[in-house]
């Protein structure tokens, strides 16, 4: 047994030394070239789309297994990679291969060749106002208040947004403006000379209105509040805030004084004071502690007249959008932007900035930054065709970026899908907004004739799979 | 060699070398461990490639495990139908008994018989080439240690009765009950009545009261085993009895022999060269109260029989493990069982190796003893039992830094044996602790730590699909498992209903978390005891048996 069992230790220590060196090996893309037997390095094109099972072309060559799959053992080189999918639209990309290296492409989205619409309400609408981290779309058929639905996108249901009784049903409307997550929003409107701005909290099916014209001695530059504290709103003036209690109705002049930014995150209120110094208050806004003091980065960069809003994601990372549409970070290049940012929006979990001016949209990724250490944020711009960039949303996964230009909407993959993959989805009606359900995958918008409709852009199972890669 | 096996009374040099050694496996396992977890963040790339030579030398150690588990458990099978009483008997005129072996093996049809009379007439022809000669099988005395602390008659009896419905004559065994002075009075008076009940079924039975409190001794099993050998010594003065010729068995109270148990051994021992000289090793099961606990309590235990299936076909490395035996004079002469250690049924196989210089082994022995699987009331209750039960296993791992000392210490053992056993009982230990982590989560690590740099590269996607295929592979080795499970099964306990067998299939697929849970976690825990120097002390686990009434 003894004699036995040697023998078989020293084959099986035999079997070892030779297969692992030769996976190892194969792992890291080495081939022996039937042809030539010589040794070469390889590389792999890995591929997953949504929805999975599309067929796989390597130029015209077709794949024996289908997505999600791994083509390994390629030369480097050059390949035109196709996936199709009955009643989807084609999808193409042209993959470099270079040895001991993976392309990815993660979770490709194949459009239909036709979405199917739904329409939840059924009408003639002029514009649509998302309120982003609510349940809830308005939809407005004419320009005062009493002509908007309530959608609840959760429960479909829509309802009237008031009662034809409510003193402010024929209020006309100019703009509206929320903040993400906020249960309330503030409207502007009224006759040319008696403009109003009022305070709407939804509660339940039926919004509480208040008139909170009366708290502004001139009109603000800006109205902000804390999403999570919508008793609270701050009055932004040139150089001052005034802080307006709504509850009590007391207003508090110059409440912060000498301040030329202001941004809201995580229960704390961010400023920047006229010294060009950064303060950040804690939810009860009693004290204030100064924030990246050691940072000098970008005040030689910033105009003294300009107000700022400011995001700032984390306790290393601040963004500032200047009124003018400048955009600056605490990160180099510190001045992403010089000018004609209209929008931006962060995505956590892939820490990427998303911002956007009338022609591009542009991604600029802190973490490659910050671990290469290199002098630039790594800042890319993934749609450059555009003509009137309105709004952008991010999808769940970061994986692709929902645009409304110029009454066209797009739909744009990001890294590492490549550039050139910005589909066209539908025209909207002229001068309406959109807005994309990232947990539903839903784009809500109102088609040329003003129906308000309803396309799932991404599936469900996808969905799915960005709420879980969310929690991770 | 003079030793002093024991952490206590060391010289302060002895206390540093012993303290090094004791921090060395903790320290090992968990060097793998969060050196793994750290190679996985900093350098994925290289922590991926590890991962995969790792998984692929797991595979191919499964294989081999589950090739001579295959091995062992055909030679158990095939052991089946030995007639030990004849070849003992046989002994007697050794010439004779290789003319009748002979004789039927070309008799015989079936290829086991066959195997089996040819392993017969080897073992019989070595015997012969030796000249030792065997001794005569009247000569041949049994002592039978059963320690009890708190164990009840339901549990104590059924050992008892299995030696007395052995096939060796009973005439020839000693019971003893190594009965704890602490122990209730209910299990005192419980002893005392099997005592007085199986008196006259046996050469003698004696119960022997182990005092608590005595210097120097801790609340070990093997302290009131020891107590109770020291007096059985005399005993065997007064009758004449030569210690070379009694064999002793260490049981568990729960330990149920095999029929044919005293019978292979008393052969096995005759049949062995320096038969002194060497510890008997029988396949310990844990069939007692198989079905009346869950599922994840059968496979573990199911395992550890397995592992020492495995263990039996390599005797070399081969170290006592649970119930087994020896020669009572080896006992004396080494100074009995260690009375302030744990893990006393390995360590009385060191205590002897070191004392005899290295000139001292195991010897497999086909044949089962069953014993009971911890329980509890609860399920929770029963995997909190076992997990205390397999840290209790987990710590052998004290004995690792006293031999350690004892191999730097003596010149007569030999170097191949120190280094063949120091890299065994390293490998066992940290394997033990560190082989469920590496396979169920940080072989993970690379592809969830993974930076974008490791993502773009080949291995990235590579090593896991290598993983995923040697995974299946192993998937063939738990069919393995299952198949020789079920036919340990059947063999040692009633046939098995079709519900069982099913049942039995689906406790194995949870082999992977359970072994995490109650192997690798309770012997990391009991390595990290040690090396923090936090002593565990002996606590006997809870048997737990449904009452038949």
């Amino acid at each position: 047994m003894l004699i036995l069992r040697r023998i078989i230790f020293y084959l099986f220590l035999l079997i070892y030394l030779i297969l692992c060196p030769a996976l190892l090996l194969y792992a890291s893309g080495y081939i022996i070239d039937p042809f030539t037997r010589e040794v070469e390095r390889t590389g792999l094109i890995h591929l997953s789309s949504l929805p999975p099972g599309a067929t796989i072309y390597l130029e015209h060559s077709r794949f024996i297994r289908k997505t999600p799959a791994t083509i390994d053992q390629l030369r480097p080189g050059s390949y035109r990679v196709t996936l199709t999918l009955p009643g989807y639209r084609e999808w193409t990309q042209a993959v470099r291969v270079k040895p001991g290296k993976a392309a990815a492409f993660e979770k490709v989205l194949l459009l239909p060749q036709y979405f199917p619409v739904q329409t939840p309400i059924q009408g003639n609408f002029k514009q649509i106002y998302p309120l982003p981290g609510t349940d809830f779309i308005l939809v407005a058929q004419d320009n005062y208040l009493g002509s908007i639905q309530l959608y609840n996108f959760k429960n479909e249901r829509a309802a009237p947004f008031l009662d034809p009784v409510s003193p402010w049903y024929k209020f006309p409307v100019l703009s509206l403006s929320h903040q993400e997550n906020s249960r309330s929003f503030m409207v502007y409107g009224g006759g040319l000379w008696e403009r109003k701005y009022l305070w709407v909290t939804l509660k339940g099916d039926a919004p509480a209105i208040v008139d909170i014209t009366r708290f502004f001695s001139k009109d603000p530059l800006l109205i902000e509040w804390d999403p999570l504290n919508t008793k609270e709103l701050f009055a932004v003036y040139s150089n001052y805030i005034d802080r307006v209690d709504i509850a009590s109705g007391l207003v508090y002049p110059r409440d912060i004084d000498a301040v030329k930014g202001v941004g809201f995150h995580n229960n704390r209120v961010y400023l920047m004071t006229a010294d060009n110094r950064f303060l950040r208050y804690g939810r009860d806004k009693t004290k204030a502690e100064p924030f990246l003091e050691s940072s000098h980065f970008a005040r030689p960069l910033l105009d003294t007249n300009i107000f700022y809003h400011i995001t700032a994601p984390d306790d290393d990372s601040l963004f500032l959008q200047g009124e003018d549409g400048s955009l600056l970070a605490n990160h180099p290049p510190y001045q992403i932007m010089e000018k004609g940012v209209i929008g931006m929006k962060f995505h956590e979990r892939s820490r990427t900035l998303m911002y956007w001016t009338s022609s591009s949209v542009m991604l600029a990724d802190i973490d490659e930054t910050m671990t290469a250490n290199i002098n630039a944020l790594a800042v890319k711009t993934i749609f450059g065709e555009g003509q009137d960039i309105k709004q952008c949303f991010w999808s769940g996964d970061a994986f692709h970026i929902v645009c409304n230009d110029n009454d066209r909407v797009y739909l744009i993959e990001t890294e590492p899908q490549g550039s050139d993959h910005n589909e066209f989805i539908t025209q909207i009606r002229k001068g309406s907004s959109i807005f994309f359900s990232n947990e539903a995958g839903d784009l809500y918008f109102l088609d040329e004739q003003g129906g308000f409709q309803k396309i799932q852009l991404i599936p469900k199972e996808s969905v799915v799979d960005q709420l879980l890669n969310k929690g991770a | 060699m003079l030793f002093n096996y024991s952490r206590n009374n060391l010289s302060r040099h002895d206390q540093r070398l012993e303290r090094i050694f004791e921090i060395a496996p903790g320290a090992l396992s968990w060097g793998i461990i969060i050196g793994m977890t750290i190679l996985s963040v900093a350098n994925p790339l290289l922590a991926a490639a590890m991962m995969v030579a790792f998984v692929l030398y797991w595979v191919l150690r499964l294989i081999y495990m589950n090739l001579f588990l295959g091995i062992s458990y055909s030679r158990l099978s095939m052991e089946k139908e030995t007639d030990w009483l004849e070849l003992i008997e046989g002994m007697r005129d050794i010439d004779a008994l290789s003319c009748r072996l002979k004789a039927r093996a070309k008799s015989t049809s079936t290829p086991a018989a066959r195997i089996s009379l040819a392993i017969r007439r080897y073992q019989i022809d070595a015997v012969k080439k030796t000249g030792e000669g065997t001794p005569d099988p009247s000569d041949i005395y049994h002592l039978v240690i059963l320690p009890v602390a708190r164990e009840p008659r339901d549990v104590i009896e059924p050992a008892i009765q299995s030696l007395a419905e052995g096939i060796y004559p009973t005439t020839k065994v000693i019971v003893v009950i190594a009965l704890e002075g602490r122990a209730c009075e209910k299990v005192k008076q419980e002893v005392y009545a099997l005592q007085r009940h199986y008196m006259a079924t046996f050469m003698d039975f004696l119960v022997i009261e182990h005092p608590s409190d005595i210097e120097g001794e801790s609340s070990v099993k093997g302290a009131n085993a020891t107590w109770a050998a020291k007096h059985v010594a005399p005993w065997l003065g007064q009758k004449g009895i030569a210690y070379k010729n009694v064999i002793v068995s260490c049981f568990d109270a729960d330990t149920v022999a095999h029929r044919d148990y005293l019978a292979c051994l008393t052969y096995y021992f005759m049949i062995t060269p320096s038969r002194t000289r060497a510890s008997y090793q029988p396949i310990p099961v844990y069939y007692n109260n198989l079905w009346e606990v869950p599922g994840f309590a059968r496979v573990i235990d199911i395992g550890a029989s397995f592992f020492q299936l495995v263990e039996s076909t390599n005797p070399e490395k081969l170290v006592t493990f649970s119930s087994h035996s020896m020669s009572f004079k080896a006992l004396v002469e080494v100074g009995y069982w260690p009375v302030d250690m744990i893990s006393d049924d390995s360590a009385i196989f060191w205590k002897s190796f070191i004392h005899y210089d290295g000139d001292y082994r195991v010897v497999p022995i086909y044949t089962t003893v069953s014993m009971d699987i911890a329980g509890g009331d609860t399920s929770l209750q029963t995997f909190i039992n076992i997990y205390k039960q397999k840290r209790r296993w987990a710590w052998g791992v004290e004995n690792l830094p006293i031999v350690m000392r004892a191999f730097l210490q003596s010149p007569a053992i030999s170097l191949y044996k120190k280094i063949m056993f120091s890299i065994r009982l390293f490998d066992m230990f940290v394997s033990w602790a560190t082989l469920s982590f590496l396979l169920v989560i940080i072989t993970w690590f690379p592809v969830f730590f993974a930076g974008r740099e490791f993502v773009t590269t080949t291995m990235y996607y590579m090593a896991p699909r290598i993983k995923d295929i040697i995974f299946s592979l192993s998937l063939m080795g738990l069919v393995v498992c299952m198949i020789i499970s079920l036919g340990l099964l059947s063999t040692s306990t009633a046939r098995l209903r079709l519900w069982q067998k099913v049942i039995h299939i689906f406790d194995w697929l949870a082999i992977p978390v359970v072994i995490l849970a109650l192997s690798s976690i309770p012997a990391l825990d009991a390595q990290t005891r040690l090396m923090l120097g936090k002593y565990m002390e002996f606590k006997v686990t809870e048997k737990y048996r449904t009452r038949r009434d």
